[in-house]
């Protein structure tokens, strides 16, 4: 049967208006609850959701590698700066040295009798500097000279020994408001130790070192032996980031010393320090027997483990807004808070709950090894209401809200593809909220993790969070 | 180091500069390096009888100028008072303002440091303020390349409601590289905003309708002579429509009307915010060319080509969307006026086009190839063409954050199909109205179809 087409016409004038009727229908139903929860990230206590990168970083130039990733900073300018460990390449990565003259072996003391190995690769400097998309802008330093190699077309060298003592294993990164960039290391050993922290302007002049190499004199309650006696000595120290307000560095300090110090930025010169629970001093003989990846004794209920000492090593310091200082005790498997202005005076009484002590968190308690606290930073909202944790024992990257220090999500899990972590150790915030990482021991990547959207039950098959405990 | 030495560094200063970013450009990653990209950023408010222009430029700018230092490079505050001046001076030469055509020149500068911290150029008063305020302690360590030199200059004017320009001389050819944010604050109306570069030469800081028109109607103009893409869609859409100017006039208008109804949509902020949308339009362009290829080739229904021809329109109006967002900025006060304006100029881009690619298809048919044949060949190498395209739009494509479907994208998506089911059946209407009132010539048969 013939159907007139103006009948057909006015069938299809009648399904546009129903499907425009119900698209505006649905734009304005969801428009409300979408709103709310982008302008409060927080709001119902739900996480932001995240998607790795793949396309972060770019191919590096020049052949280079980039070995364990143990520092990840975030700058003014949202660029993000890793400190990375050249020497931790294998010798089948660096394949493309080649062996110094007169000798067969490579800088590293690999074996070169017969040349290069393969097409690659050479190490790449130990700093390196990268945009959002993930091209590399700057990179520079790396083992002093006598480690290198021409060919591998690393920048100029400005760290000159005796004033500059590049670390024997290179340890946390930090940008601070004036440009300024930190690094710290914390190599192991009776007599080769890292004791330092190194300060560079940005495109790598040195400018001051805290601390001298090897030299751990007055061990947690030092104030000013080292540097010809105007910085303190430090032990094997981890990270630090300066406070804008005051110009002050604070140190983690570290896998040797177990305590916080705060110098002056510009100069080195110790001002305060403390250790757990705020207390001085923190060198005790219990802290000293329980090191790195020495669990509790067998039968101790991993609940009720809460030491009066931080346990090497102090891992990470972060300071925020509200003038609060978050420490992460990595093997205790903890975050302490303090009141930035109130910590580090002399402790009177002793005692948990005074000298500046706010808070603490057990994340993972019943964590052995390395321990489930690794680094903190917070989210970029004003109220910077989310504190994120990278777990390298556990793998994840804990989401915590940071007033109640409620945990909320967890992302990640143990692997080696994209979005996976094998030993997360570090991790830096932009201004947009995208996570940047740092994997060390055989991890030796960065990755980077986008926000999209809020989380909900159904895609939290590997949520933990404080309700479901 | 003797004065008139000094304001010759100063004056070649700001160019060496911009040579050593240039000469990075493919350059392995240096310590020394020049950054990737410079931002200066001004101000500049007419205010009574002096216009008073304040900037900030990044102290790299002032490399050459070879500024006291002490330490490790510290820049030695005590001692690089009389350089700043010079370099003031500098800035006044290489940023030049215009007061209703005729250059100015500043009757008193005034130049600090500051630290990259600091944060007062995020207002006029701040940055002001800040400027005539007290100097950092000369103790202070700053970095010889870390951080700014603000300047303050003032010129005299004979109005504050005179029309001003400023011309950036600064490193040409550096767009994206070397930029200035500038901030027009004229003594009505809102502030205005602009990202320069070197090469826009004179910019309106507040421009007339008329000259707002005309810099969209050449930017439009030069757009879709510059977009091989969407020429080579315009040449699918009228190789068989060669002799048939009243369905030629029918598929040119309605590309026409429906790349402005998503060129102005964009404009307003209708349009996805993910960085996923501008690729995902870049490939649906491609598409586009190789649909309209391969309806030449194993034919199609001529009559409804208006239709499918309006759909392709609305992407390629968000493609040239992507072509205006940066300079929107022109637009003044006229910002419906200037989006018309590009559109006029796309028209006569494409106008310039037919006119001279109908009279060649009519030699080649005559004389070189018949009509199908020559359709089908010429179809094919657009197609190959389109199809290329594509794959490497595609493969940039799948290197995007797709959106995750959430409320969020539910509702934007919602959104998009209301604007496209509003935008259909408008079409529907309009041609329905249309049809009633001219009576098709003649009767469509079976030669419609090439």
């Amino acid at each position: 049967m013939k159907v007139p087409s103006k009948v057909i016409q006015w069938k299809i004038l009648r399904y546009v208006c129903a499907g425009a009727l119900f698209a505006a229908f649905s734009a304005a139903l969801l428009q409300s609850p979408l709103d709310k929860a982008v302008a409060s990230p927080t709001a119902g206590n739900v996480a932001p959701k995240y998607k790795v990168d793949t396309t972060w970083p770019k191919r590096l130039p020049n052949n280079w590698l980039m070995g364990q990733v143990a520092g990840i900073a975030v700058d003014r300018d949202d660029n993000i700066w890793i400190v990375q460990r050249p020497r931790s390449l294998t010798s089948d990565e660096a394949g493309a040295t080649g062996a110094l003259p007169g000798t067969d072996t490579d800088a590293f003391g690999n074996p070169r009798p017969a040349g290069p190995l393969a097409d690659c690769c050479y190490p790449a400097p130990s700093i390196l500097k990268f945009d959002k998309k993930g091209n590399l802008l700057r990179a520079w330093g790396g083992p002093a000279t006598g480690f290198q190699d021409p060919a591998w077309q690393w920048p100029e060298n400005n760290c000159i020994a005796p004033a500059c003592e590049w670390p024997v294993n290179e340890h946390g990164i930090y940008v601070d408001h004036n440009d300024f960039v930190y690094m710290a290391g914390n190599n192991g050993g009776a007599t080769d130790f890292d004791a330092q922290v190194l300060k560079f302007s940005a495109d790598g002049t040195f400018l001051l070192q805290i601390g001298d190499h090897a030299v751990n004199t007055n061990g947690s309650n030092d104030t000013n032996s080292c540097q010809g006696g105007t910085t303190p000595c430090l032990g094997r120290p981890a990270d630090m980031e300066v406070d804008p307000e005051t110009n002050e560095l604070y140190i983690a300090d570290g896998y040797l010393n177990h305590r916080i110090v705060v110098v002056d930025a510009d100069t080195g010169a110790y001002k305060r320090h403390w250790g757990a629970y705020g207390q001085n001093p923190v060198d005790d003989a219990a802290a000293n027997a329980m090191g790195p990846n020495n669990n509790p004794a067998p039968g101790t209920d991993p609940e009720l483990f809460a030491p009066p000492h931080y346990r090497t090593p102090v891992h990470a310091v972060r300071i925020t807004n509200d003038g609060l200082v978050y420490v992460a005790d990595r093997v205790n498997n903890r975050v302490q808070v303090f009141d930035k202005n109130t910590v580090g005076v002399p402790c009177t009484p002793t005692g948990p709950g005074t000298c500046g002590f706010v808070a603490e968190k057990f994340v993972e308690r019943d964590t052995l090894g390395p321990g489930s606290v690794w680094d903190l930073d917070t989210s970029p909202d004003k109220r910077q209401s989310l504190l994120f944790i990278p777990d390298g024992t556990n793998q994840y990257i804990w989401t915590l809200l940071r007033p109640s220090l409620h945990i909320l999500a967890r992302f990640g899990g143990n692997g080696r593809n994209a979005g996976q972590f094998h030993w997360v150790h570090n991790l830096a915030l932009d201004s947009h909220g995208t996570i940047y990482t740092a994997e060390v021991d055989t991890g030796k990547r960065a990755q980077k993790f986008k926000p999209v959207g809020m989380r909900s039950d159904d895609d939290d098959d590997n949520n933990d969070r404080d309700d479901d405990n | 180091m003797d004065h008139q030495h000094l304001a010759q560094r100063a004056a070649v200063a700001l160019l060496m500069a911009a040579a050593l970013l240039h000469a990075q450009v493919n350059t392995p990653v240096q310590a020394h390096d020049i950054p990737n990209e410079i931002i200066l950023h001004g101000f500049v408010k007419p205010e009574g009888d002096r216009l008073h222009f304040i900037t900030r430029v990044p102290l790299i700018m002032l490399a050459s100028m070879n500024l006291a230092k002490r330490g490790p490079g510290y820049l030695d505050l005590a001692r690089i008072h009389d350089p700043l001046n010079l370099a003031a001076a500098a800035v006044a030469k290489e940023i030049a303002l215009f007061e209703s055509g005729t250059r100015l020149n500043p009757v008193r500068m005034q130049g600090r440091i500051a630290q990259p911290s600091d944060s007062s150029f995020e207002s006029y008063a701040q940055a002001r303020a800040s400027i005539a305020g007290p100097r950092l302690p000369e103790n202070t360590n700053v970095f010889w390349n870390q951080g700014y030199f603000d300047a303050h200059l003032e010129y005299p004017i004979r109005s504050d409601r005179s029309d001003f320009s400023l011309d950036m001389k600064l490193a040409p050819g550096l767009s994206g590289r070397l930029k200035m944010m500038v901030r027009f604050m004229p003594p009505e109306g809102a502030t205005r905003a602009y990202e320069l570069h070197g090469g826009f030469g004179l910019v309106a800081l507040d421009p007339r309708w008329h000259q707002a028109a005309w810099v969209f109607v050449k930017s439009g103009y030069a757009h879709i002579l510059d977009g091989i893409d969407h020429l080579l869609f315009l040449l699918c859409l009228v190789i068989p429509f060669r002799r048939r100017w009243w369905d030629l006039l029918k598929v040119v208008t309605a590309f026409t009307v429906a790349h402005s109804i998503t060129l102005i949509a964009s404009a307003y902020g209708m349009v996805p915010v993910g960085e996923w949308f501008p690729p995902l339009v870049e490939v649906l362009i491609a598409l586009s060319i190789i649909y309209m290829a391969l309806e030449n080739i194993f034919g199609a229904n001529l009559r409804r080509r208006w239709f499918i021809t309006g759909v392709f329109g609305l992407v390629h109006g968000f493609g040239f969307s992507f072509a205006l967002k940066q300079e929107l900025q022109f637009a003044g006060d006229h910002h419906l006026l200037s989006l018309l304006s590009f559109n006029i100029g796309v028209e006569l881009g494409q106008i310039l086009v037919l006119v001279l690619v109908i009279p060649v298809l009519g030699l080649l048919f005559r004389h070189l190839v018949a009509e199908r044949l020559g359709t089908v060949i010429l179809s094919v190498l657009v197609a190959h063409t389109g199809w290329h395209w594509m794959l490497e739009r595609a493969e940039r494509l799948q290197h995007v954050g797709w959106p995750t479907p959430d409320a969020a994208s539910v509702a934007t998506l919602a959104r998009g199909v209301l604007l496209l089911l509003l935008a259909i059946g408008a079409a529907w209407l309009i041609a329905r109205q249309l049809r009633r009132r001219f009576t098709v010539q003649k009767p469509i048969g079976d030669r419609d179809v090439v």
